[in-house]
């Protein structure tokens, strides 16, 4: 990460890039800047603008955080009621041919989803919170999806498994950092270089077989 | 960060297999690898078509990769019922229609053996490739021919492009944009040249996609 950038210099070019970027409704974002971390404050139509908005902030040289206090205002008209995100959300879930969606059950409170049940894998239960945060109507999604892998594989070879797979990455350096993992639970600590070094660690954790969820406790330096 | 290696194809093909292996998303149990200077072909096939674009990424990922030549094709598993074209086709217009950040109202869809056609017109380039994504990973869906015409809301001069995508990309924090040229002519932009690895040529297409005005992006960027 580049440092020492000025704030006011990280300001200009996060509320720049987000004006930028054609697929942000970046009316009613506000930004502030602290040191060399970005909070991201307002309302946004879309769950899918609020994740965009932040990665878009982490693009910027000199960005080490980006707090996401951004909350979703839909702005379908006419909104829909809980009933109909309820099936919307069902459908959506049940049309992806990666998601075995038989113990998932949806409920929907004024907008806001609430994912129930099991699924077998940790990156299903992070790809139905996805699917879901993009049906129009939903404000936000609480995934309380419990993860339980088919066979169980043990913690030593789950961490081997996962540096394995950091050795044969090109994107990131690894050297720092620092893999634990405990009945399924990997916790990711130490330093990156950069977020999309972050995000690459994350995403390996994420797609090893056998872990049930993950912390990610990385500082981008 | 990326280097610049020679590596011998047994290796990048252990690794890639590996990594294919390794990624619990992707059934690889018919997905052939072989490897020749540098460039990794995938054959074979796949349940579904997020593996397809998985599998490839996954490739990229393997030091030593200049290119992937992905020939993989997406076959519905037997033992599951595959939906009818018309049953896909109403999925597909469903989840259009449900994506809040789409305006839906001038795409068409129609579902022909699996292959989802799209035609009529959108408002960006990015709805375009949104939309492509969205139908194609769709269960039952094999295959894509996304033909919608991208009409932007207002007609940007091809030279306040060039210059949109030229600063964004000197603002962004992970790209050497340097070996990158650029060029606009009616909205189409085709960019050129060489960047680092297979992602800073993503995120520079991106950029270029998400850019204002833009009809569609020419990407012939090769990596160094």
């Amino acid at each position: 990460m580049e440092r020492g950038r000025r704030p006011e210099d990280i300001m200009v070019d996060v509320s720049t890039q987000l004006f930028w970027d054609n697929r942000i409704n970046d009316s009613n974002i506000n930004i502030e800047v602290s040191g060399s971390r970005v909070i991201l404050t307002g309302t946004v139509p879309s769950s899918t603008d609020r994740w965009e908005a932040e990665e878009d902030a982490y693009s910027i040289p000199g960005v080490s955080y980006v707090e996401n206090r951004l909350r979703v205002n839909p702005a379908a008209y006419p909104e829909p009621n809980d009933l109909e995100i309820r099936s919307r959300v069902e459908n959506v879930l049940d049309w992806n041919p990666t998601i075995d969606t038989s113990r998932i059950e949806v409920q929907a409170h004024d907008g806001v989803v609430i994912l129930k049940g099991f699924v077998d894998t940790y990156w299903q239960k992070t790809r139905a919170w996805e699917i879901a945060s993009n049906v129009s109507g939903v404000r936000e999604v609480i995934n309380e999806l419990k993860v339980k892998p088919p066979e169980e594989i043990t913690d030593e070879d789950i961490e081997n498994d996962i540096k394995r797979a950091f050795a044969r990455t090109r994107y990131v350096d690894t050297d720092r950092v620092d893999v634990s993992v405990e009945n399924g639970i990997v916790t990711l600590k130490g330093t990156v270089g950069d977020y999309y070094a972050y995000r690459t660690v994350q995403e390996i954790a994420n797609y090893t077989s056998g872990v049930i969820e993950v912390h990610n406790r990385l500082v981008i330096e | 960060m990326a280097q610049t290696v020679t590596r011998n194809a047994e290796d990048i093909k252990r690794d890639v297999c590996s990594h294919l292996s390794w990624d619990d998303r992707i059934n690889e149990s018919n997905i052939r690898v072989e490897v020749a200077d540098g460039t990794v072909i995938l054959s074979g096939t796949v349940p579904t078509y997020s593996n397809l674009a998985q599998a490839e990424k996954d490739a990229y990922q393997i030091s030593g990769v200049k290119s992937v030549d992905n020939r993989l094709t997406v076959l519905f598993p037997e033992t599951s019922p595959s939906p009818a074209d018309a049953e896909i086709a109403s999925r597909v217009v469903d989840m259009l229609h449900w994506n809040p950040t789409i305006d839906d109202s001038g795409i068409h869809v129609s579902v022909l053996n699996g292959v989802v056609k799209l035609t009529g017109d959108v408002h960006s380039s990015w709805e375009k490739s949104r939309a492509g994504y969205i139908a194609i990973n769709v269960e039952g869906a094999v295959g894509m021919e996304n033909l919608l015409h991208v009409q932007p809301r207002a007609v940007v001069l091809d030279d306040e492009i060039r210059k949109d995508i030229e600063e964004t990309l000197a603002r962004n924090a992970f790209v050497d944009a340097s070996g990158i040229r650029i060029e606009v002519k009616d909205g189409v932009v085709t960019l050129s040249g060489t960047v680092e690895d297979d992602r800073s040529r993503r995120i520079a297409e991106r950029i270029a996609r998400y850019t204002d005005g833009v009809r569609s992006v020419n990407d012939q960027l090769a990596i160094r």
